[in-house]
């Protein structure tokens, strides 16, 4: 029965493979940019690959290795740092071991999310609004496999465009990048080489290294969350942005729950907390690649905003929150 | 800033030590013998802190691991120097703080050396600058020192943020995992056996037969 089962695994894959090849060679001419997007959508969730994956942002490159592969419906990935203590994350599913080698420890966290190096996009339908232009630039060449290039332009300073470059056979995304308005590089990810799809082997997917010795952590649990209305509301949001949701969250380490207000315009989300005013510092602005964040004082709350959206974007949704 | 007491100078030879450690290339003895220099010498450490601001605009404000690092050591070392035996067990807050959690310090440095989270940045160089800027009187640290130090760092609190607002975002790119394993800090961790998955006689497990790759040039 398991042979079966293997055997109908393989010829479907198969038959994907062979689809995907005769189809795609000719039909990503006559697609749409949103055909194309959704075909990706669903190929980064049913395909396996390997290779390796240069990561850059603010100017700083690292080189990773990464294994996916797909087993009985459970995504496995593993993420091999090519520099310094060679740190590798191992993903089973929803838990993640994250492997020290120079510390000779595993530590275990449990992820809600489906977050893999390479995440969907929002469906088509909610992707974008008036706010962006989507459009098919060029044909190229990445990792040794022809492209089609797509780019994601913002119509204004309050969010970032975004280029992708699909492979042209299975429209997985070979590199991706986020730039500002004018331009401007904010972060990239590409594959330096890639093989997509074929027999990527389990053993690929175990840790480099024996952990006989090593010790054994887990992240404690996470965090209540429980939908609510706000009372809290941005009096000058930029325009396509509106809330997707808000809740109370007891988040680890907080005396209070928190407000947590979430605006999307379809592409970018921006998270908006409302903490009761306490002694945690948290510095006014920060980012880390994309992502920016601000944080006020308002009365006797602490305001803090993070998004992947320009520092503009949170400094302005921040100073603009009020109580209704 | 102040104008201290003047204990040191930043010749060449320093100015090549402080290199060296921020592209980690110093050996440990010179770097524990570096850390306890500037955390006894105000003036010096202000040099420092200029030097540093300087390379950093030079770089268009980018943060490099090991001047993170170089801070928190600092930090860590004035941090010592004031700390009493019975002050120790009220350490709160995140458990990177303590003691006992070198394991997850550990943690947060080779996810930081991994994801780059050492970009993180803020206004200005604040550690070394807030550390130096209580230099007009004698050379002793006085806590608020300590406590601008630590306070920052990336908080508890930002990168609980973080992490709830990746919950939320679908998001493109690395920001999943970034976000994940940078919670690392703030996470209480409970010692635990080993995963079965991950030792040897699961993770080597017999493969499936061959399937055809879609596309290998």
């Amino acid at each position: 029965m398991i042979r079966n089962i293997q055997s109908f695994r393989y010829l479907a894959t198969l038959t994907m493979a062979m689809v995907l090849t005769a189809c795609s060679v000719t039909a990503w001419a006559q697609s749409s940019p949103d055909e194309l997007l959704d075909r990706m959508n669903y190929v980064v969730n049913v395909i396996d690959y390997e290779g390796t994956v240069i990561r850059t942002e603010n100017g700083e490159s690292e080189a990773l290795r990464i294994v996916h592969k797909i087993i009985d419906g459970v995504i496995h990935e593993k993420l091999v740092s090519q520099e310094g203590s060679g740190l590798e994350i191992i993903r089973i599913g929803n838990e993640v071991h994250c492997i020290l080698p120079d510390k000779q420890t595993v530590l275990i966290e449990d992820w809600n999310n489906q977050s893999t190096l390479f995440s969907a996009l929002p469906s088509s339908e909610i992707r974008y609004g008036a706010d962006y232009d989507v459009s098919i630039v060029r044909e190229d060449r990445v990792a040794g496999r022809q492209a089609i290039m797509l780019a994601i332009r913002p119509h204004d300073e309050f969010r970032y465009g975004h280029r992708i470059w699909l492979d042209e056979v299975t429209s997985f995304p070979l590199k991706t990048e986020i730039v500002s308005i004018d331009g401007e590089l904010i972060g990239q990810i590409k594959f330096a080489d890639i093989r997509i799809g074929g027999n990527i082997s389990k053993n690929a997917l175990a840790p480099s290294m024996s952990l006989e010795n090593f010790s054994w952590f887990r992240g404690a649990a996470g965090y209540d969350a429980v939908d609510v209305d706000t009372n809290w509301e941005s009096t000058n949001l930029p325009s396509g942005f509106r809330v997707t949701s808000s809740k109370t969250e007891q988040l680890p380490g907080a005396d209070a729950p928190v407000t947590h207000v979430v605006y999307s315009d379809g592409m970018a989300t921006v998270s908006v907390f409302i903490a009761e005013k306490n002694d945690a510092k948290i510095a006014e602005k920060s980012s880390v690649g994309a992502s920016n964040t601000y944080s006020i004082q308002q009365g006797d709350f602490q305001i803090t905003v993070v998004g992947e959206v320009p520092a503009v974007t949170v400094q302005r949704i921040a100073t603009s929150m009020q109580q209704k | 800033m102040g104008a201290g007491p003047v204990r040191g100078r930043m010749n060449d030879a320093l100015k090549m030590q402080i290199s060296a450690f921020v592209d980690g290339e110093l050996p440990e003895n010179e770097s524990e013998l570096l850390i306890r220099r500037l955390s006894q010498d105000d003036a010096l450490r202000e040099q420092v802190s200029e030097y540093l601001d300087i390379g950093r605009r030079m770089r268009l404000d980018r943060e490099v691991p090991g001047m993170i690092q170089l801070r928190g050591r600092i930090a860590q070392a004035l941090g010592d120097g004031l700390a009493r035996p019975d002050d120790e067990p009220k350490v709160v807050g995140s458990r990177l703080m303590t003691p006992s959690t070198g394991v997850a310090v550990a943690a947060t440095v080779a996810a930081l050396a991994l994801i780059g989270l050492s970009q993180i940045q803020g206004p200005g160089d604040p550690l070394l600058q807030r550390a130096v800027a209580i230099d007009d009187g004698p050379v002793i640290y006085t806590e608020p020192a300590v406590d601008q130090v630590l306070a920052d760092q990336p908080s508890q609190m930002l990168m609980q943020y973080y992490l709830s607002h990746d919950d939320s975002s679908p998001g493109m790119g690395p920001n999943g995992i970034r976000t994940r394993v940078i919670s690392l800090e703030s996470r209480e961790l409970i010692e635990v056996g080993p995963d079965p998955h991950l030792l040897p006689s699961a993770a080597a497990e017999p493969d499936e037969e061959e399937e055809s790759a879609v596309d290998t040039p």
